[in-house]
């Protein structure tokens, strides 16, 4: 499990330091702000350390690691990523089981970064990165155009979850992860299924359906089921979700959630990214219920990261300062 | 001419103009229907040119639960909800002279109202009240109170809740007079 990041002159993220992480964490702030470049970089660290070594790869983790911030953030040279003006080089640091890896690279740098420290044991979990977008329907085009062009568009994240979603060798039944499985059954009604003439289908009682024709929201639901079925997600996997109310209604929202909980209960580490009222405010529940810690850090204007827990309560932050103005404006409209 | 501020948790109320409020929670009208009949504070009548006169229904707190599904939460705003579906009766009743003592108190003003075209707001005011927490409380309102919003064809912001700092913003209390006067 992560427990800290540390980050400097990384994009946006001038510098960033968060400690004490929890099961679940919570990013929110407003557009253009960081939020998804956070998850990203730390997904880039993440899948670094749990390629290194893996089976019969002999690429040196450094070989991993520009490979993949460079097909993450799609940069034609992983120098761009360092913070544009920065009179240091960018600075990445993880601790994850309080183990460290470090590394650093300047805005010149092509290929080359210095990996100051990696004592993180070989990761032997799968963790994944779930954009707001599904990608089932996008499921050919992306590998078609990474696997096969060797093009940018779809970006590491997206093709990660594509191969991560295929079949995968039967590990047998992880009975740990059966609840949260059917909860997310009971929302989809259904299932979905890779038929290898047809493609990804969504299946409900004995009817098929195309993917293409199925409800956003219920396909971003079925991703993270198959990923649980398929056995590509273990206890110590981490996910990184972006925008988990996208294209949700606030009551499956809720549900989602509680499922999240449920997986996070289960060994899997949660890093949230989101605008929504309603995420905020059933994590907050969740961390009252569980009395359970969920660290959030908030990107305000200024670039600072303002932190907090939702076990403790409820976050200043721009989204509820927003809902706040707008029912100011309210009442001043009747009250006038 | 002013009438006398209202005093109630903590806040002080007004002094509105003479003949605009109506301190119904100490009228005799109410207390002779009292028994069973929840009440919010007064009445607050407002002219604005150009527009339909409105009527202020407000109700004070010092402290309400936590916006959280609960049975003190419920009955709290079931509390409210009948505070001000009564208010809008018995303020309704006394304009329509149903009850003899209102022709004697009620306020002038209050008598003349085309009540096809008068609005209504319902507006609890709690003291101390995070900008935050009024949302959630208003929304629940709202929701136990949509029959009445909706029998009565009042308008999409007719209930609110607000805090002390707002209520000063908008006249229902005076500034520097909200602890305990």
């Amino acid at each position: 499990m992560l427990d800290r990041i540390e980050l400097m002159n990384f994009g946006p993220i001038t510098e960033m330091d968060w400690k004490n992480l929890g099961q679940i964490n919570l990013v929110i702030g407003a557009n253009d702000t960081g939020k998804t470049f956070l998850l990203k970089a730390l997904y880039t660290g993440i899948k670094t350390l749990e390629e290194y070594k893996r089976g019969n790869d002999q690429r040196t983790a450094v070989e991993i690691l520009a490979e993949k911030l460079r097909w993450t953030f799609q940069a034609e040279k992983i120098g761009d990523l360092v913070t544009k003006g920065a009179d240091a080089p960018l600075s990445y640091f993880l601790s994850s089981d309080h183990h460290k890896f470090r590394y650093s690279f300047g805005k010149d740098t092509t290929k080359q970064i210095v990996i100051q420290e990696n004592h993180i044991i070989p990761r032997k979990s799968n963790s994944v990165f779930l954009p707001a977008k599904e990608v089932l329907s996008l499921y050919n085009i992306i590998q078609k155009t990474r696997d096969r062009d060797r093009v940018f568009g779809f970006d590491d994240t997206y093709l990660d979850l594509c191969r991560a979603l295929g079949p995968l060798p039967k590990g047998g039944k992880n009975s740990l992860f059966a609840e949260p499985r059917q909860n997310l059954e009971e929302i989809l009604g259904g299932k979905v299924e890779l038929d290898e003439k047809s493609g990804w289908q969504f299946k409900k009682e004995n009817q098929k359906f195309p993917i293409g024709v199925t409800a956003e929201g219920i396909k971003k639901i079925a991703i993270l089921d198959t990923l649980l079925g398929n056995g590509y997600l273990g206890p110590d996997s981490i996910i990184f979700f972006d925008e988990p109310e996208a294209a949700l209604h606030p009551s499956a929202i809720s549900r989602l959630l509680d499922i999240v909980a449920l997986l996070a209960e289960g060994g899997i580490q949660f890093f949230l990214a989101s605008h929504s009222y309603f995420v905020v405010k059933k994590l907050f529940l969740i961390a009252q219920e569980k009395s359970l810690s969920i660290p959030v850090i908030s990107a305000g204007d200024d670039g600072c990261w303002q932190h907090a827990n939702l076990k403790k309560g409820m976050p200043d932050n721009p989204i509820i300062n927003e809902s706040i103005e707008l029912y100011k404006k309210e009442v001043k409209l009747a009250l006038q | 001419m002013t009438t006398q501020p209202i005093i109630e948790s903590g806040m002080t109320f007004g002094p509105f103009p003479e003949g605009h409020c109506f301190h119904i929670e100490k009228s005799e009208v109410y207390r002779k229907v009292k028994v069973g009949v929840k009440m919010v504070e007064f009445l607050l009548l407002k002219i604005r040119d150009g527009h339909p006169p409105i009527v202020w229904m407000v109700e004070a707190r010092s402290s309400t639960p936590k916006p959280q599904p609960q049975p003190n939460f419920d009955a709290f705003i079931d509390e409210m909800r009948q505070k001000f579906t009564n208010a809008l009766s018995l303020g309704l009743a006394a304009c329509l002279k149903r009850h003899e003592d209102a022709d004697a108190e009620l306020p002038e003003a209050f008598k003349g109202l085309n009540l096809s075209v008068t609005s209504f707001q319902l507006i609890l005011v709690i003291n101390h009240h995070k900008d935050a927490w009024c949302i959630p409380l208003r929304d629940a309102l709202q929701k136990a109170l949509r029959s009445t919003i909706k029998t009565w064809a009042l308008g999409p912001a007719a209930v609110l809740v607000i805090n002390d700092g707002m209520a000063q913003s908008h006249g229902l209390i005076l500034a520097n007079a909200g602890d305990g006067v």
